[in-house]
């Protein structure tokens, strides 16, 4: 018999915070099916009879990080999210870039009465719906060819002609998301880990991930890549990082693109972000000492330039190595084995506080709730304390725990 | 019938062999023992030591955290540490108060190596969960 010896993923206590962390930070399970609730009458509205597009959606489906589960709250205060989706349209190739946008833009404030018409606004390259919670970039492209799947053109209309001119780009958002959904390493016991936290999650705190449309309480959560959760880290970093800034961000699709360059085959979350810190800014470091900026492309559309409006210069390059570099100090100090109050510290400033001290507070409760009710366990071999919801009947930590004894502490409680 | 009191050469044989890579014997005779070792409840490792002493009518045990130093959260009467009890030898190592002696929860006939020293991980649990939080979740009596 085969015995597999290795650590169970998601036992250690910093994998432990940082997961919680990123449940705390997605999207809930009933707030995608809202979001997918609210692209579908978007669909429909802009099908309409009388609407300017009727007869001209080919298809509209969800792009970047809702199409590869790396959605990432964009507030540091909110939970609210922006998640993109694409409206495929039946137009000529060779139309005024502007074109496809103010169609859009019309079909979907519709008449005067119309719910989206206070809701919708123009935009550079989409259209965006906002809601109470999030909002929908939706955005008009045109198919060029079936082969490779969905390579399209999009429009970017700056709307200011003195600087640059309206053009059509090509792209291919449908073929990225399926090219980094087969590359991310995805270990199925780190999966089954990953999904128990989410499910505890949800049972801890139903009203604030249940504001959606209700998930069924059986239905199953769906497999998720660690490569996918070192993303959301990274992107919730640089959310965090950018936000007392006017600057442009590093764009996620860059980032998602190098997470799956840097190739990550580890099941513990911090050596796995550790890798991708260091490979994004070994990457960025080799151009600046080149003096060249980096440029990164759709691997399956050699056309697609991810990296077309960042970084827009030599300074913007340095301040984001210098900001990775900022990064990993952090992580080394993180893995240096710091009391729980220390690693909040050092968590609150890589990721924002309402997530990270939510996700400190829900394994507190955790463990004192398993000692109170007399089923904490503990390793004898480590002399370590267990986490409650991450021992997993059957698995090695679990095999090599003992419960501790009921027990009631006694003295002087604050 | 009152149980039978586990002898010391009992105890420290029970502590050698269930926390063989984490636990030194320093000093023992018939009637006391003294115990090293580390602990982690987290990530943070601790160095506690155990004092086991039966000669007392009181059920003596004693574990104090050498390294690193216990800490309070601040200055406020509320952010002093919650359950310990002061240590008159040693005042900067005060002494974890594990246990209700009243409920009777310990006595010589219980093993050091089967609550002892997991109480010990519980009680670190509970102190770094209130370091960072505020708020001690294991409970207790006072």
């Amino acid at each position: 018999m085969v015995t597999d010896l290795r650590q169970a993923p998601l036992s250690d206590p910093i994998d432990v915070l940082l997961a919680d962390i990123v449940i705390r930070l997605q999207l809930s399970r009933s707030a995608y099916r809202e979001a997918v609730r609210h692209y579908e009458a978007i669909q429909r509205c802009i099908e309409r009879d009388t609407s300017p597009l009727n007869g001209r959606v080919s298809v509209c489906y969800p792009q970047g990080s809702m199409a590869i589960q790396a959605t990432v709250a964009s507030r540091l205060t909110s939970d609210e999210h922006d998640l993109d989706v694409v409206a495929e349209l039946s137009l000529p190739r060779d139309i005024d870039p502007r074109t496809p946008l103010d169609l859009l833009y019309e079909a979907i404030r519709g008449d005067p009465r119309s719910m989206y018409r206070s809701k919708a606004r123009r935009r550079r390259r989409c259209v965006t719906v906002e809601y109470s919670n999030m909002h929908l970039d939706i955005t008009p492209s045109v198919l060029l060819a079936p082969e490779p799947p969905r390579e399209s053109l999009i429009f970017d209309d700056p709307q200011d002609t003195l600087r640059a001119h309206p053009q059509s780009i090509i792209a291919n958002p449908f073929g990225f998301a399926r090219w980094f959904n087969a590359k991310a390493h995805l270990d199925q016991q780190f999966s089954d880990a990953y999904a128990r936290r989410v499910l505890a999650h949800e049972a801890d705190t139903p009203r604030q991930v249940n504001d959606g449309i209700a998930v069924p309480a059986q239905e199953p959560v769906e497999d998720k890549s660690i490569s996918t959760i070192i993303l959301q880290l990274i992107k919730r970093w640089r959310n965090v990082t950018y936000e007392p800034r006017n600057d442009r961000m590093p764009p996620s699709v860059m980032l998602a693109a190098m997470v799956i360059d840097a190739q990550v085959t580890e099941t513990s979350l911090l050596e796995g972000l550790i890798k991708c810190a260091r490979f994004i800014f070994d990457t960025l470091s080799q151009h600046s000492r080149q003096r060249t900026l980096v440029s990164v492309y759709n691997p399956i559309c050699k056309d697609d330039c991810f990296t077309d409006r960042w970084p827009g210069s030599h300074s913007d390059q340095e301040m984001f190595i210098g900001d990775l570099n900022d990064l990993l100090e952090r992580l080394q100090m993180l893995s240096h084995g710091l009391a729980l109050d220390e690693m909040q510290e050092i968590m609150v400033e890589l990721f924002g506080e309402s997530p990270t001290k939510n996700a400190f507070e829900a394994l507190n409760r955790q463990s004192g709730e398993s000692i109170r009710g007399g089923y904490s366990r503990h390793d004898p071999k480590k002399g370590r304390l267990l986490i409650p919801s991450a021992v997993v009947p059957g698995q090695v930590g679990d095999r090599n725990s003992r419960r501790t004894p009921r027990h009631t502490f006694y003295g002087r409680e604050n | 019938m009152a149980a039978r009191h586990i002898s010391v050469w009992k105890q420290v044989q029970a502590v050698r062999s269930k926390h063989r890579n984490t636990f030194d014997i320093l000093k023992h005779t018939h009637d006391s023992a003294r115990w090293e070792g580390v602990v982690c409840p987290y990530e943070r490792k601790y160095r506690v030591q155990i004092l086991l002493d039966i000669t007392s009518m009181k059920n003596c045990i004693e574990v104090t955290v050498i390294d690193p130093k216990l800490r309070s959260r601040g200055c406020k009467p509320t952010d002093q540490i919650p359950h310990i009890y002061p240590n008159e030898k040693q005042p900067e190592l005060p002494i974890l108060c594990l246990f209700d002696p009243a409920a009777g929860e310990w006595g010589y006939h219980r093993s050091v190596a089967g609550t002892i020293i997991p109480w010990t991980i519980d009680w670190l649990a509970c102190y770094e969960g209130w370091l960072a939080t505020g708020e001690w979740t294991g409970g207790g009596r006072h």
